[in-house]
């Protein structure tokens, strides 16, 4: 019996949190970023404020991202950044998908 | 994804650019440098006095960027949203590039002065390659071809006025006011073009 992990067990394997594309889309940004704000979110993933809200919601509750309120001069602004964890989660995912591509 | 995640991070850089407040303040700036050059020319001042004046030109930069960052956050931000660069990506990278453009500024003044060639008559050149250093390196970073022609456009100038004769302080006050002037198109058209293509959001946007 072959026990070698096959690659489409690896598939099975990855984090469906993360593997929603909505939520990879944000993390895919927030990976890239320092933090950034509700609306840039908005713009760079094509989500609706409801479902982006959704999203960053469970994305908060798993501890992968954490939203901040704060201010920048006047102008109130949530910001959203990576944990540890969630960078963590992120590069097990991409390296899992990697994996499964064979790349 | 690799990709997707290169592009995500090209486009926060690009994002610091694209209401063309940087260019409109870095065209205030440069005004602000040529007419600096330009006194330190005509007038006699003792070298306390160019210090101080010198010391008033960063004041000025300062309240340009306190300006733009006080315009920014009511104009900018609630039309496209904030992001944060991730600073430890490439900030060693850029600092080598730093020391080592610095390394041969010096060297290259150093020869000027071993060769009898009077350094102030190529001071255009000093300062045109400063300026296109700095553009080419925000070219680099952000990608955007713009900042490469300033690049060169400035080289070519500076260039050109120290060979015409137009050496010293003149040359280096008109190349600031040409790289303004540049900068001021430049600003202009891509504020105008962010503006027609961007609205204020209506809604609490920042309020998931």
């Amino acid at each position: 019996m072959n026990h070698e992990i096959q690659p489409t067990q690896t598939l099975v394997g990855v984090d469906r949190l993360i593997h929603e594309p909505s939520r990879s889309a944000i993390l895919a940004v927030l990976s890239a970023v320092q933090c950034a704000d509700f609306l840039y979110l908005q713009r760079e993933t094509g989500l609706t404020k409801g479902n982006l809200t959704v999203h960053l919601s469970k994305l908060e509750a798993a501890g992968y991202i954490k939203i901040e309120k704060t201010y920048r001069g006047k102008l109130p602004l949530t910001l959203c950044s990576l944990t540890e964890e969630g960078k963590v989660a992120f590069e097990n995912y991409r390296q899992q998908l990697r994996q499964f591509l064979g790349e | 994804m690799e990709n997707n995640i290169k592009a995500s991070h090209t486009r926060a850089m690009q994002y610091w650019f694209a209401d063309g407040l940087m260019e409109l303040s870095s065209a205030a700036i440069c005004l602000v440098l040529g007419i600096y050059f330009m006194i330190m020319q005509i007038a006699s001042a003792s070298q306390a006095g160019f210090a101080v004046l010198f010391l008033l030109v960063f004041v000025a930069a300062y309240g340009i960027r306190k300006v733009m960052m006080w315009y920014r956050e009511r104009s900018t931000y609630p039309r496209t949203g904030y992001v944060e660069i991730r600073k430890e990506r490439e900030d060693r990278r850029f600092l080598v590039i730093a020391i080592g453009f610095s390394v041969l500024l010096l060297g290259f003044m150093v020869f000027t002065l071993m060769r009898g060639i009077q350094t102030m008559t190529w001071l255009p050149v000093i300062g045109g390659v400063i300026y296109g250093f700095i553009f080419a390196l925000t070219g680099y970073r952000t990608k955007l071809v713009r900042f490469y022609f300033l690049a060169g456009f400035c080289l070519v100038l500076s260039i050109f006025l120290a060979l015409s004769g137009l050496g010293d302080f003149w040359g280096t006050a008109l190349l600031s006011f040409c790289i303004g002037m540049v900068l001021l198109a430049f600003g202009i058209v891509t504020r105008m073009n962010y503006i027609k293509h961007t609205r204020i959001s209506v809604e609490q946007n920042n309020e998931p």
